[in-house]
């Protein structure tokens, strides 16, 4: 008898673990409202969102809606690889279907930014950004079982961020046939969970670090490096990004300087190398106006810098869509990085939010 | 005294014990900070000297600025040398972290996520968005009503006149391109700092705050506690006032 009860006991521990562990189907239901659409002048507008340290739904929900009621139909959002599956094999997927079921409700796109090992993933005393050639395929079946989840709601996907920095190259060299084969393993793992998905490669981070620099490459030379790895072959389109600093959009474009029409350089590779049809995402850029960081420019400046930058977008046939970093953050960094924002962790609309706004909906012309 | 009786008065003895124990290594951690400083003869103050009229290079490079005079008390009142440890503004808590620093007093926004790991001193400084006018009508934020206020074109202060707009009927926004253009009118929004340095105008209101404080690591609460007495000894004898009026005035 004694053992009976034993037995049942475990049994209940063992049920009770998985329920746990398997809690995103047991989340209470959230009103998503009614299905939207986004109104504006211009179809390629986006912008990054913060929403992976947003704890509360309805944070979630209505960031979201302020970015539709701005007019951007895009959106790019992270979703780690360590926060989805914490346990190899049993993923949480409870926060990740809050955002990507709002966005869809608010009538937004998503492009989804998949990276950050889990710490069963990688040797003890690495950063997220780490991950050994071997473990490679352990990123893919995150990518597949992603996609697979999301099919017909997310219909890109980015593979790692700014791999061409030590720091999100888990502080190795960085090397672009190593990321090409990581990029590589996650195309053909999300092309057999959904072959409708766009795998998006790159995103690097616009630097002039030359080869041999300790913590960066120059994102040019990278690019040419993946390319020469197979890149081409294992990616749908190029994510970039395409910050101006101290520079207005229009400034011209040089290999020796870091500014917004930088990207027609990325695309002047692509086409050199017989990718010239491959679309260009930029899933971060744009301005900040802190008022004494040396690469921010004035609160005006910002203002009429992105709403040039959103129109010379459109003027690029082999651009798909434009998001600048960032809406908003969960809470204040209290550092320049506040001053990148559209809208403050309270919610409250910047300047700069309303007169994109009023550009989006056709109000003025600039 | 039975057998559980001698027990029970064992372990309430050991734990005593552990208790009275963790406070000494507490006290003597933070003590450690402090004495540290006075064996050195030097306290290092981290900095970014890009932010005048806090902290900047003259033209000898010697640091100058609010922050600076501030630091020189702190220093003098502790009986040491100063040192500044000028670091750009995004390495300024990783410094403190790994005591490359004793502490940072730099423009610093008071950070209540960082709290972990740093502690605060007393606020001496309100960078928040600040009303300000030359009218003498104007007394209250209601008094903006059918008023018209200049901000800096989509600076925090324009955000703030924008809010405002919501709440005070007929209130009138003129944006000019920078922050000193707005205090040419009448009535005007600028930040802490812009309204501090025009003696001609008048401060109705802060409408927002942000806080400078100086930073020390967690443990190193005796450092603090003398930072604090520093702070409230120049409040209360009026050279805070003094100082500001003369740095943020210049």
């Amino acid at each position: 008898m004694r053992k009976i009860v034993h037995l049942s006991l475990i049994a209940i521990i063992f049920a009770l673990t998985g329920l746990l562990l398997t809690r995103s189907a047991s989340l209470p239901p959230f009103d998503l409202g009614p299905q939207q659409s986004v109104t504006t002048v211009n179809p390629e507008m986006g912008v990054h969102t913060r929403l992976t340290d947003e704890v509360e739904a309805w944070k979630i929900k209505y960031t979201l809606q302020m970015v539709r009621e701005m007019g951007a139909p895009w959106v790019v959002e992270y979703f780690p690889w360590a926060y989805r599956e914490k346990f190899p094999g049993i993923f949480d997927w409870s926060h990740s279907d809050l955002v990507v079921q709002n966005a869809n409700r608010q009538g937004l796109t998503i492009i989804a930014r998949l990276g950050y090992a889990p710490e069963w993933a990688r040797p003890a005393n690495s950063t997220p950004s780490f991950l050994a050639a071997e473990d490679y395929e352990r990123f893919g079946d995150y990518v597949a079982a992603f996609v697979e989840r999301y099919r017909g709601q997310v219909d890109y996907i980015i593979v790692w961020n700014e791999p061409n920095l030590a720091l999100e190259w888990g502080f190795q060299p960085v090397d672009p046939a190593a990321y090409t084969q990581l990029l590589s393993v996650a195309y053909r793992r999300a092309k057999e969970a959904n072959p409708q998905v766009q795998v998006l490669g790159g995103a690097l981070a616009p630097t002039l670090a030359p080869p041999g620099d300790e913590f960066a490459l120059n994102d040019l030379d990278y690019l040419q490096g993946m390319l020469d790895a197979g890149a081409g072959d294992a990616m749908d389109g190029l994510a970039v990004h395409a910050y101006g600093w101290v520079y207005p959009p229009d400034d011209p474009p040089a290999p020796d300087v870091v500014n917004f029409r930088r990207t027609e350089l990325v695309h002047q590779l692509l086409q050199e190398n017989g990718y010239g049809d491959m679309p260009i995402h930029i899933t971060e850029g744009g301005w900040n106006d802190h008022p004494r960081w040396t690469r921010a420019v004035k609160p005006g400046q910002r203002i009429e810098y992105t709403i040039q930058a959103y129109q010379m977008a459109q003027e690029w046939p082999w651009l798909e869509s434009i998001s600048l970093w960032a809406f908003r953050y969960p809470w204040p960094a209290k550092t320049y990085l506040d001053y990148f924002t559209f809208v403050t962790p309270d919610f409250i609309p910047k300047p700069i939010y309303e007169e994109v706004q009023r550009y989006a909906h056709g109000e003025i012309d600039k | 005294m039975t057998k559980r009786m001698q027990w029970t008065l064992a372990l309430f003895f050991v734990a005593l014990i552990i208790w009275l124990g963790w406070r000494a290594y507490q006290h003597r951690q933070a003590q450690s900070g402090l004495a540290e400083i006075k064996q050195r003869g030097a306290l290092r103050v981290g900095l970014d000297a890009s932010f005048p009229p806090f902290e900047s290079l003259d033209e000898n490079g010697q640091v100058v600025g609010l922050d600076a005079d501030l630091a020189r008390a702190i220093a003098d009142d502790l009986g040491v040398e100063l040192e500044f440890v000028n670091i750009g503004f995004d390495g300024l808590y990783d410094a403190l972290l790994i005591k490359r620093v004793d502490m940072l007093l730099s423009g610093l926004p008071v950070d209540p996520y960082r709290s972990r790991d740093v502690a605060y001193s007393t606020n001496y400084f309100n960078a928040g968005q600040v009303l300000v006018t030359r009218r003498d009508d104007i007394q209250l934020v209601d008094d903006l009503m059918g008023q018209t206020v200049a901000v800096e074109w989509g600076s925090l202060a324009d955000m703030e006149a924008r809010r405002l707009q919501k709440t005070i009927p007929n209130l009138q926004i003129n944006p000019q391109p920078d922050a000193q253009s707005a205090l040419q009118f009448d009535i005007a929004i600028v930040d802490g700092v812009t309204a501090l340095g025009n003696q001609q105008m008048r401060i109705v209101k802060y409408l927002s705050d942000e806080w400078y404080a100086a930073a020390v690591s967690v443990e190193n609460s005796a450092l603090l506690a003398e930072i604090n007495k520093t702070l409230a000894r120049m409040q209360e004898s009026g050279e805070m006032e003094r100082l500001q009026e003369k740095r943020i005035g210049e």
